[in-house]
């Protein structure tokens, strides 16, 4: 049972060398007061929100908390840690969902959002080169004035950072057409943990060996603190067309979105959504009479070009008995697409969670029935839902909403971590993948050597080597905790 | 989306929130200042909701904390849900009434110690 709070505030002695770290940025920008402390505590991993709401501490209060102004300034903060054997999370906005950025041994928190401007923009190259602490939301509107954008659109982009969107190798609702971000990343400078700057100079594409940036992204901050970004720009595009549709079946469906991307046709989004989630979503007297099961398309860029996809699209889904709809869902998910659906369940003591894996085309529909049926068995009352975006020629993500009632903590934390060993213990039997898009963090670290495999053990040497202390977000990303970590993962064997 | 948020007031209010990742932040200012977690709309209900149930002591660090609303109240026209959290926060703050004085001087600075504030330094050390 995650420590309440008063009863962390009160264990938590003042770290002596506050006023060394201090001295490093200005004591404005250093501190271990309680409340501080109290939100740098968590981040959105949903377990943490279930502790927090009960007024619980999810794993520990950070030592405390600092927040560098510059490149430099977090170069010092890191030699100064290395120094002192001081254990650290960098931290963006905290978007995550996995618990990444959740102190599980007292790290000293370094928040990134003072590095929070865009350096410069190449309107001949079209790439745009960024501090990773700037919210996305800010960075978008600001590329958006200049006629510009990177096409990374998650539902999260007014609650993230760009530095947070490389290190967790995040993906937008358009990364259909754009990419996820590994795609759009063309450069990066970052601080390793001895304190040393990493850059890897933005360039189209190199033969220069295994791909060092790469090293970086997705990395959750393991082997280093992402400081600045050079990203793909993209002209805003001249219309963008949305397609709804609605599908006898879900096969159907699939099948449909399946032929759309062999086809060689670049939607910009596409989301297919299961009975229950197209239920939510449609109402009576239509299309979704007869075909219940909901699409959403949108085809963007030149109006001729997005025109022809869109019409070689609407023969598809024709030709797989789908049939078109009027706009209003598309419109309706486009009003709220950077919105969260989790506060209104949470913060009425549900428990409420999303789990987001990468299968093939040929594994999806036994996965899917697999899932939906073990949930079922677990609990009657576990509500469970399924849409399908970020579609790929071989597959798809296929990103599902997990909701437990109100009960007992006991009872519910229980059943949550049953159904996400379910779930990924099911993905990892149909040849998926564990994670899309959200990454590891605390709470898949469990699942990661079923999914790796040797390569995991590559991960381990690399991160002994570049961080020997094991001082950059220990133990998570399913990498070696240090000795008296707080666990927040599910407890038992969960490969 | 339907939010089922309206009206919500004092702890509801705060519980909502702190259960919100933020799509506000977007409308926070850019400035050195508001670049602070803790400045957020979620992150001062989360320490509002702390202090209603006991959990987070009203003292000299608490207030100041509280009272760091400028950045969210640029937050108010990006709320999805209409909520005006920093004026909630404001008024939740000033229901507190006068600082206790003697044990907080040295906890509302930067820096000066949670465990100061909650009555004395003890061990620390991961569990």
């Amino acid at each position: 049972m995650p420590q309440a709070l008063r009863d962390a505030v009160r264990a938590h002695a003042a770290p002596p060398w506050l006023p060394e770290l201090a001295a490093l940025v200005g004591a404005d920008h250093v501190s271990d007061a309680a409340p501080d402390l109290w939100v740098y505590a968590r981040d959105r991993l949903p377990y943490a929100t279930f502790a927090v709401r009960d007024g619980r501490v999810p794993g520990t209060l950070p030592s405390a908390v600092v927040r560098p102004g510059t490149e430099d300034e977090l170069a010092a903060v890191v030699r100064f840690a290395r120094a002192r054997r001081i254990p650290l999370i960098p931290y963006g906005a905290g978007s995550g969902v996995l618990g990444g950025a959740v102190p599980v041994a007292h790290e000293l928190v370094v928040d990134l959002k003072r590095l929070n401007r865009i350096v410069s923009i190449d309107e001949t190259d079209l790439t745009v080169t960024v501090q990773a602490g700037m919210n996305g939301g800010q960075f978008e509107a600001a590329l958006n004035a200049r006629g510009f954008t990177t096409g990374h659109l998650p539902q999260s982009l007014y609650m993230s950072t760009v530095g947070g969107w490389a290190a967790c190798r995040g993906a937008g609702q358009n990364s259909t057409r754009y990419g996820k971000i590994e795609d759009m990343v063309l450069g990066l400078r970052a601080i390793l943990p001895d304190g040393q700057v990493l850059q890897v100079r933005p360039v189209a594409r190199r033969a220069v060996g295994p791909s060092v940036k790469d090293l970086m992204i997705g990395a959750e901050g393991t082997l280093g603190v992402i400081t600045e970004l050079t990203l793909r720009l993209w002209r805003l595009p001249e219309v963008q067309l949305p397609l709804v549709l609605g599908f006898p079946s879900l096969q159907a469906g699939l099948d449909a979105l399946r032929t759309v991307m062999q086809s060689e046709l670049r939607p910009a989004v596409v989301r297919l959504y299961d009975a229950e989630e197209s239920g939510q979503r449609t109402s009576a007297g239509g299309v979704f009479d007869a075909r219940p099961f909901l699409a959403i398309l949108e085809f963007s860029g030149p109006r001729r070009v997005a025109e022809a996809e869109c019409g070689l699209a609407l023969e598809i889904a024709t030709a797989h008995g789908g049939a078109r709809s009027d706009d209003a869902p598309y419109h309706h998910w486009l009003a709220h697409r950077f919105e969260s659906y989790s506060p209104k369940w949470q913060s009425r003591g549900y428990y409420m969670d999303t789990i987001e894996v990468t299968a093939p085309w040929s594994a999806i529909p036994a996965l899917y029935a697999r899932i939906r049926d073990a949930l079922a068995a677990l609990s009657p009352q576990l509500y469970f839902g399924t849409h399908w975006s970020h579609v790929y020629p071989e597959g798809a993500c296929q990103y599902m909403t997990v909701r437990g009632v109100p009960e007992p903590d006991a009872q519910a934390l229980a059943l949550h971590a049953h159904a996400w060993e379910t779930v990924q213990r099911l993905c990892l039997e149909a040849g998926a993948s564990i994670s899309h898009h959200h990454g590891v963090g605390a709470w898949r670290g469990g699942w990661l050597r079923a999914e790796l495999g040797s390569g995991f053990t590559l991960l381990q040497a690399l991160k002994d080597h570049l961080d020997p202390d094991n001082l950059f977000v220990p133990g998570k990303l399913g990498l070696r905790a240090r000795d008296g970590a707080v666990r927040l993962e599910p407890e038992g064997d969960v490969q | 989306m339907s939010t089922d948020a309206a009206p919500l007031e004092g702890r509801a209010l705060f519980l909502y929130c702190a259960c919100c990742p933020t799509p506000c932040r977007r409308a926070m200012p850019m400035d050195d200042a508001a670049q602070h977690e803790a400045c957020t709309p979620s992150s001062l209900s989360m320490i509002a909701l702390a202090v209603i149930d006991g959990q987070l002591a009203p003292d000299a660090a608490t207030r100041a904390a509280l009272a760091r609303t400028a950045a969210a109240r640029a937050c108010r026209a990006a709320c999805p849900y209409g909520f005006d959290v920093a004026g909630a926060v404001e008024a939740f703050a000033a229901g507190l009434g006068p600082a206790p004085a003697a044990a907080d001087a040295a906890a509302a600075g930067a820096g000066a110690g949670a465990g100061a504030a909650a009555g004395g330094p003890s061990t620390g050390g991961a569990r």
